[in-house]
């Protein structure tokens, strides 16, 4: 005999592993004499190969099935049984199995399509590099009046990486600009940013061409990213290439500029994307007197712009503020003495902004899809319990030959786990089908399922799964408590008890889908408020066109008086105005006024609006006294200036009064006083306001056109193909004054919309759920019908009987949700400086339809039962 | 209750625990058969239908001696039982019934 080495271990491990305990020693006892007779008849290694493909034939069910079953052979044929059971009873009870799958697959669907939403939100400057070290410095006014939080001293970052090293590792910093870029004959308006050369290794955006470690060479080197590039070159790998780009210095010129690196499309992030701006271009942060008249790094200049600063390893936060705190004592001139800075971490800097607005909206959209898997659940527990009466013999069999109550759980529980998983498949399909409609009802744009990622579906499975566990688990246990004899005498132990049950979840059903839905009328009435609410200007046919070109000199101005004339000329267009700013919230500067002669405490900081003599008329504004800046009669005089009529009270001044800058000595003469009109979004009260003309600044952004009522498209095209003949260089970028107020209230539309949608799924699995009810009862009900029409009841009273549970269901959750809603709905109105009132049909209403259509639900179903014949409906059973 | 069937390899298995008497066992079935028959037969597949024979309750096992051969492992002895002899002897029965009614048709074939 050769020398024995034996059979390979890991395969015996294997077999002992799948294999039943009890059969194992006389298997593996059969394989290792085969392999020894193999090992004399045809040597040991073709006996081992022989051996391992013996075991692999063993790998099969009928061994590998005998493990811990082989006491109960026919388990895999109960399986199969309650397969075909549960199909069966799925058949039977179409409506039922309808309503059950359909109320999971809407909830899921909403809750995927919310869960990736938030994720997407969640996400934003997760990939900046090393987020936890990264800040945002933010200033606010030491008195308490207003100032952008994100503008901060340009100067103080750089100084402060400077004087502690040890606190601070570098700085990025920019100013934003609308630049014309061009290429032969392609012109568009680009938002672009003048920016530190920090920004690739400080928040580490991907490069997909070119040198990012030196990307401004030189002062006219310009990164871009892949879109611009596709744009204009048509490729990507586009470094060297040339763009011109239109100064803004007033002289009308134009440079070129070289591409040094090419970004990949950057992700959404708070530093390119703040304020929504979305920057595409990027050029040096040095003083060119193209895009930059002042250098960034001297106090004196007083600049101010977004500023982000990354801290060493280590270094406390607030260190790092008492530090620009006393960068801010020793350096800052004096105007900017009134700011007290403080750090923001980026990494929630998205979330957190604006009094966490994103943060309220994910919260929101949470607890909605929250409800609307609640509301589902419930359907589902409701029909399953109140359907039980229908599997009782079932359950009773099942006993009766010896299923154990474990299996019976078990069995009741994997059918809810299986339709589940089913809901979330056909769910996953629901949400590839509408993410476009939902990304545009939720202002961005929803990844397709192939970029969602395994973790993210993964986790959703997980969801769904241990909703079919939530949905399961009370049926489960209920049913399966029925002893043997109860159930196949087919009688309930205790009828009312899931009765009971079953009502409280109906109540919450109700009372969260009117708790919803009344809170959807709300934020729609105060929206539409929003849109519709009188202004005190005239929206109506404003079209704003954003490319004028900045030609921000007096020649400049000039040309573009010459140019308003041009287009004055189309008989589609009423009106003309040349302005920095539109009526829409963003205002360029702000100014402490006050009357001449009285104390510096006495001024009031205000925004200066830059506008020309025509903005009252084209905007319908009015006059409350004297002219707007100039007149025929009165000619433009340097120093003109007017104010709103609360900046005229509050100043104390009227038409020929004299007004100054704190601090300065320039004056300027009151020529006339408007109304006040909501320059902001009305989260805010009217503020007082001042105007300049743009003759006097020199510089200006925007042309509003109040266009003549009637074909609108035909006069945008007219107005479009004036442009290229008088502006051929320059893009025509427009939008209406509706569009421009709509971009104010975007969260505010993005809930409008999503609570409607909300609202109308929630309805939707309430009322299929009630239906599936009465459907349920009536079929266990024919007979007393009967009774009752015989004993002389009309179709009506019947009709009635069965709807007045749940009209009391109703009322009962209209109750106890009212309250809460209006406690939660005056909260979210608090934000607003102007609201909608609350009258109390806002809260009615709501609950009148759902009445009036929960009783026609019941109606349809009930009616055709209650007209049957009673000689018939007495035979059943 | 319709009769309990049997498949021609269940039939042959069984058989062969019959034969074999004392000294059925997995292996010694597959050399049977290959030297009976010439037929080689899947070790694996044996064990399963001597399995299924056995909740059945046409074969009963039951482990044999311990052994210095086969890694000192115990063979597993299947009997037959009398319901085993019985259904081979009542399959046997009817295919001769049947057989029976074959002749008319060798004779067209001779």
């Amino acid at each position: 005999m050769q020398q024995y080495s034996g059979p390979p271990k890991n395969l015996l491990r294997f077999l002992r592993w799948y294999c039943p305990p009890n059969l194992c020693e006389g298997i593996e006892g059969d394989l290792l004499e085969q392999y020894d007779n193999d090992c004399i008849e045809v040597g040991q290694k073709a006996a081992r190969r022989r051996f391992t493909w013996r075991v692999i034939q063993f790998f099969r069910p009928g061994i590998i099935l005998r493990n811990k079953f082989s006491h109960n052979p026919n388990q895999a044929a109960m399986i199969r049984n309650y397969a075909t059971v549960m199909m069966r009873f799925l058949l039977k009870h179409k409506t039922n199995s309808v309503i059950h799958v359909l109320g999971l697959t809407l909830g899921l669907a909403f809750t995927f399509t919310a869960g990736v939403f938030v994720r997407q939100e969640l996400q934003v400057n997760q990939s900046l590099r090393d987020v936890d070290r990264l800040y945002m410095i933010e200033s606010t006014m030491k008195d308490g009046s207003f100032w952008y939080a994100f503008m901060s001293p340009t100067a103080v970052s750089t100084a402060a990486c400077e004087e502690y090293p040890t606190l601070f590792e570098t700085r990025f910093r920019y100013m934003d600009r609308m630049i014309t870029v061009s290429k032969d004959d392609q012109h568009f308006r680009v938002q672009s940013i003048i920016c530190d050369s920090t920004l690739i290794p400080m928040f580490g955006f991907p490069v997909l061409h070119g040198d990012a470690t030196h990307m401004f060479r030189d002062a006219h080197s310009i990164m871009i990213t892949r879109a611009i590039a596709l744009r204009y070159f048509n490729r990507t790998d586009v470094v060297g290439e040339a763009l011109t780009l239109s100064s803004q210095s007033g002289d009308g010129k134009q440079y070129d500029y070289n591409v040094t690196a090419v970004l990949e499309d950057l992700p959404r992030n708070s530093v390119t994307d703040l304020v929504d701006m979305n920057a595409q271009i990027f050029l040096s942060l040095k003083k060119d007197d193209v895009f930059l008249k002042a250098e960034p790094d001297q106090w004196e200049s007083g600049g101010t712009s977004p500023g982000y600063i990354k801290l060493k390893p280590g270094a406390s936060v607030t260190d790092a503020e008492a530090a620009l705190a006393a960068l801010m004592k020793a350096r800052a001139p004096e105007r900017l003495q009134k700011l007290n800075l403080s750090l923001s971490p980026l990494h929630s800097y998205y979330l957190e902004t604006n009094n966490g607005r994103v943060k309220k909206l994910i919260y929101t959209l949470s607890a909605i899809a929250l409800f609307i898997l609640v509301l589902a659940v419930i359907n589902f527990v409701n029909i399953t319990v109140a359907s039980s009466l229908a599997r009782l013999r079932e359950i009773g069999v099942r006993k009766v030959i010896g299923g154990r109550r474990e299996q019976l759980v078990a069995q009741f529980l994997t059918e809810s786990v299986v339709l589940s998983v089913g809901a979330f498949v056909v769910s996953v399909g629901l949400y590839a089908i509408t993410r476009s409609y939902f990304g545009g009802l939720l202002g961005t744009t929803l990844a397709p399922i192939t970029q969602l990622g395994f973790k993210f579906i993964g986790a959703m499975f997980v969801i769904s799964l241990m909703i079919g566990i939530a949905a399961g688990i009370y049926p489960a246990f209920l049913l399966s408590s029925y002893t043997a004899t109860e159930s196949l005498r087919n009688r309930l132990p205790s009828p009312k008890g899931g009765g009971a049950l079953s009502r409280a979840l109906m109540t919450l059903q109700f009372g969260l889908a009117i708790g919803v839905f009344i809170f959807a009328v709300i934020i729609n009435r105060q929206v539409s408020y929003f849109m519709e609410k009188d202004l005190s200007y005239n929206k109506d046919y404003v079209l704003t066109v954003s490319s004028v070109p900045r030609r921000w000199s007096e020649q400049g101005v000039r040309s573009m008086e010459v140019a308003r004339q041009q287009f004055l000329s189309l008989p589609q267009v009423k009106n003309i105005s040349l302005s920095w700013e539109i009526p829409a919230g963003n205002v360029g500067n702000r100014v402490n006024l006050g009357r001449v002669g009285a104390d510096d405490s006495k001024t009031i900081d205000m925004p200066l609006l830059m506008t020309d003599e025509h903005f009252a008329d084209t905007y319908g504004i009015t006059m409350r006294e004297g002219i707007f800046l100039s007149s025929d009669q009165q000619p433009w005089q340097p120093g003109n200036m007017v104010v709103t009529e609360s900046a005229a009270k509050a100043l104390g001044v009227t038409q020929g009064d004299q007004l100054r800058i704190k601090g300065d000595t320039v004056t300027f003469t009151v020529t006339g006083v408007v109304s006040d009109f909501h320059f902001f979004s009305l989260h805010e009260t009217v503020k007082p306001m001042a105007f300049l003309h743009v003759r006097g600044t020199r510089a200006f952004r925007n042309f509003s056109m109040k266009l003549q009522p009637g074909n609108i498209t035909e006069a945008v095209r007219a107005v479009e193909a004036k442009w290229q003949q008088v502006f051929p260089d320059e893009p025509f970028v427009y939008s209406f004054m509706d569009q421009e107020l709509a971009r104010l209230y975007k969260n505010e539309i993005r809930l409008k919309k999503a609570s409607s949608v909300a609202t109308g799924l929630m309805l939707f699995i309430v009322f299929t759920g009630v239906f599936g009810m009465v459907s349920l009862m009536i079929s266990k009900r024919i007979k007393e019908m009967g009774m009752r029409k015989v004993l002389g009841a009309s179709v009506a009273d019947i009709v009635l009987l069965v709807s007045r549970p749940y009209l009391v269901l109703i009322i009962t959750a209209f109750a106890v949700a009212a309250p809460l809603v209006a406690y939660a709905s005056t909260r979210w109105l608090s934000s607003f400086a102007y609201k909608v009132t609350l009258p109390w049909w806002i809260f009615i209403a709501p609950v009148a339809m759902t009445l009036v259509l929960t009783g026609v639900l019941i109606s349809v179903r009930t009616i055709r039962t209650a007209m049957g014949s009673p000689v018939r409906s007495l035979k059943c059973e | 209750m319709s009769k309990e069937y049997l498949g021609e390899f269940e039939e042959l298995v069984l058989t062969m625990v019959g034969i074999l008497g004392e000294e059925a066992y997995g292996n010694a079935i597959v050399t049977n058969i290959k030297d009976r028959l010439g037929r080689e037969v899947n070790l694996s597949a044996v064990h399963v239908t001597l399995y299924r024979l056995e909740d059945k309750g046409l074969v009963k096992s039951g482990m044999g001696g311990a052994t210095n051969a086969r890694g000192g492992r115990r063979k597993r002895i299947f009997t037959i039982t009398n319901a085993g002899i019985s259904l081979l002897r009542s399959m046997k029965e009817a295919r001769m019934d049947l057989w029976k009614l074959i002749p008319q048709l060798n004779i067209n074939i001779a």
